[in-house]
């Protein structure tokens, strides 16, 4: 399947989908993501509601649950394959970039 | 008791607009309203290094808007037309609403709508018409249609202006 129309994500898109290992709401993503970067990157709530309409409308997220004012969002079968490929390419961008950093090694 | 203060800041000065706020709470006025034309009202408390940023209110799904930004430490300082002011200490670990330029963008272009729906219907108004609006009235409504599409256009460019990655 083509997903280029989906690609390069964004960091937060990127890191957010990374996040739905399971569903969660907003700020369980955002304090995720925090921790999976070591803290060098956190997502403004501006950031995470745009974000999420537009992973929405993509049909790369689905909102399986609501608590409390809070959507609860999923990782849909075609977020997880873009996130995939997401993955790949960025693993054959640093296979790359060490080889040309390191060229005797 | 209320402090008033009145002090103007176009719309594409919304960072100092932000920044003085953050320096009237360091001096222990803490915002409570915002006016349209730099009245802002304030309510004396102790000293808080508090940082402010406008976000635009969407027009569908507001009470989980809201609630995103509640649980991520922000507070409501003000509201004004379409636009909620919100706070956090300075010392949070995040202190932006928007941490990556696309979505700073989009902030500057609803922003940038706001002022352009205003500055139509500001146009549209001082058509003339069979409405009895005086000559001075059509002019005052032309002016104001003409310095809200000059807002218009100068967050335009902001949000054009803001980083693109290559």
């Amino acid at each position: 399947m083509d997903y280029s129309k989906y690609l390069p994500l964004s960091e937060a898109s990127f890191y957010m989908l990374a996040a739905l290992d399971q569903p969660s709401h907003g700020y369980a993503i955002m304090q995720k993501v925090e921790a999976m970067s070591g803290g060098s990157v956190t997502i403004g709530p501006g950031t995470m509601y745009g974000a999420f309409n537009t992973l929405e409308k993509q049909k790369l997220i689905t909102k399986v649950a609501e608590e409390e004012r809070r959507k609860i969002y999923a990782l849909t079968d075609l977020g997880r394959d873009v996130l995939a490929e997401q993955v790949r390419r960025l693993e054959i961008m640093v296979k790359g970039a060490r080889a040309a950093l390191h060229p005797e090694k | 008791m209320v402090v008033k203060k009145w002090r103007f800041f176009p719309p594409w000065r919304e960072t100092e607009q932000e920044q003085w706020l953050q320096e009237m709470s360091r001096a222990g006025l803490h915002v409570l309203e915002v006016g349209t034309f730099g009245h802002h009202s304030f309510i004396p408390g102790p000293s808080r290094d508090l940082v402010y940023r406008w976000s635009a209110v969407p027009s569908r799904e507001r009470e989980q808007y809201k609630q995103l930004y509640l649980d991520a430490g922000w507070e409501i300082a003000a509201v004004s037309v379409g636009f909620i002011c919100w706070c956090t200490p300075a010392a949070a670990g995040c202190t932006e609403v928007f941490t990556d330029s696309s979505a700073k963008r989009r902030h500057k272009f609803q922003l940038m709508l706001c002022l352009g729906g205003v500055a139509t219907i500001s146009a549209i108004a001082a058509l003339p018409g069979p409405d009895g609006i005086s000559v001075f009235g059509r002019a005052l409504r032309a002016a104001a249609a003409i310095w809200f599409g000059y807002a218009a256009v100068r967050v335009g460019w902001q949000a054009l202006t803001i980083g693109r990655r290559a």
